[in-house]
């Protein structure tokens, strides 16, 4: 079974992503993680660039370990792109599995590897001015550890 | 040769521009002797030698320690460090 990859500029509906999923009886436990835009100092907006044909491409990849390495029954990735602003969900991700550690874990590794192995960019704005966001040491951290159980 | 530059994320920024166009009438043969070639022809070329940039010619990621074959019309993308999530 292949995961499920939306990738898009749209507003990303949860439940509606919850209903690709679906909930076959066999699965006794459904994981999800939902990663919104934070609320800072004078933020107006987070924009999330990617690349045309890359992102896609490493969404389905990750998304394909994923699914082997934890035995998962389904999995869905959507990711958001452009500008979006403060408390909107910017990537959504559901695991289904017999049991809940594989859910869980299977979770755990496709945020942490998508944040460094998948091309997106980040910047934030405040009003018209934009910084770039860097990837922090402990995103770097998170994906590694997870590259070196993973075959 | 004539090839295609793309430059994404904060690398946009530091070269000025999005994409680019690069003659040349050398063949680099490893990915450091294109990021050198590159690096040395742009403003703000310097930022291409970090080691966390990635390669991708014609839209397949290549790895820094792989031989190169390129083409004339070749599109290479630099990429800073992915951000995503």
């Amino acid at each position: 079974m292949q995961p499920i990859i939306r990738l898009g500029g749209d507003t990303l509906d949860l439940q509606s992503l919850n209903r690709l999923v679906g909930h076959d009886p066999a699965c006794g436990a459904v994981a999800t993680f939902a990663g919104h835009v934070r609320a800072s100092s004078d933020l107006t907006a987070l924009e999330l660039i990617h690349h045309p044909v890359l992102t896609e491409r490493a969404l389905e990849r990750i998304g394909a370990t994923a699914m082997t390495q934890f035995s998962l029954q389904a999995l869905l990735i959507a990711h958001r792109y452009g500008r979006m602003p403060v408390g909107e969900p910017i990537v959504y991700i559901a695991a289904t599995a017999a049991h809940r550690r594989a859910a869980l874990d299977a979770v755990s590794f496709t945020i942490d590897v998508l944040k460094t192995e998948a091309p997106f960019w980040k910047r934030e704005w405040r009003g018209e001015n934009a910084v770039w966001i860097e990837p922090t040491s402990a995103d770097q951290t998170a994906s590694e550890q997870w590259m070196e159980t993973t075959p | 040769m004539q090839f295609e530059l793309e430059f994404f994320g904060p690398l946009q920024d530091r070269l000025g521009a999005r994409t680019d166009t690069m003659r040349t009438t050398a063949a680099p043969v490893t990915v450091d002797d294109l990021i050198a070639l590159v690096a040395e022809s742009k403003s703000g070329g310097d930022a291409l030698r970090a080691p966390h940039i990635r390669l991708a010619i014609n839209d397949k990621m290549i790895a820094r320690n792989a031989p190169l074959s390129l083409a004339d019309g070749d599109r290479i993308a630099f990429m800073s460090p992915f951000s995503g999530g």
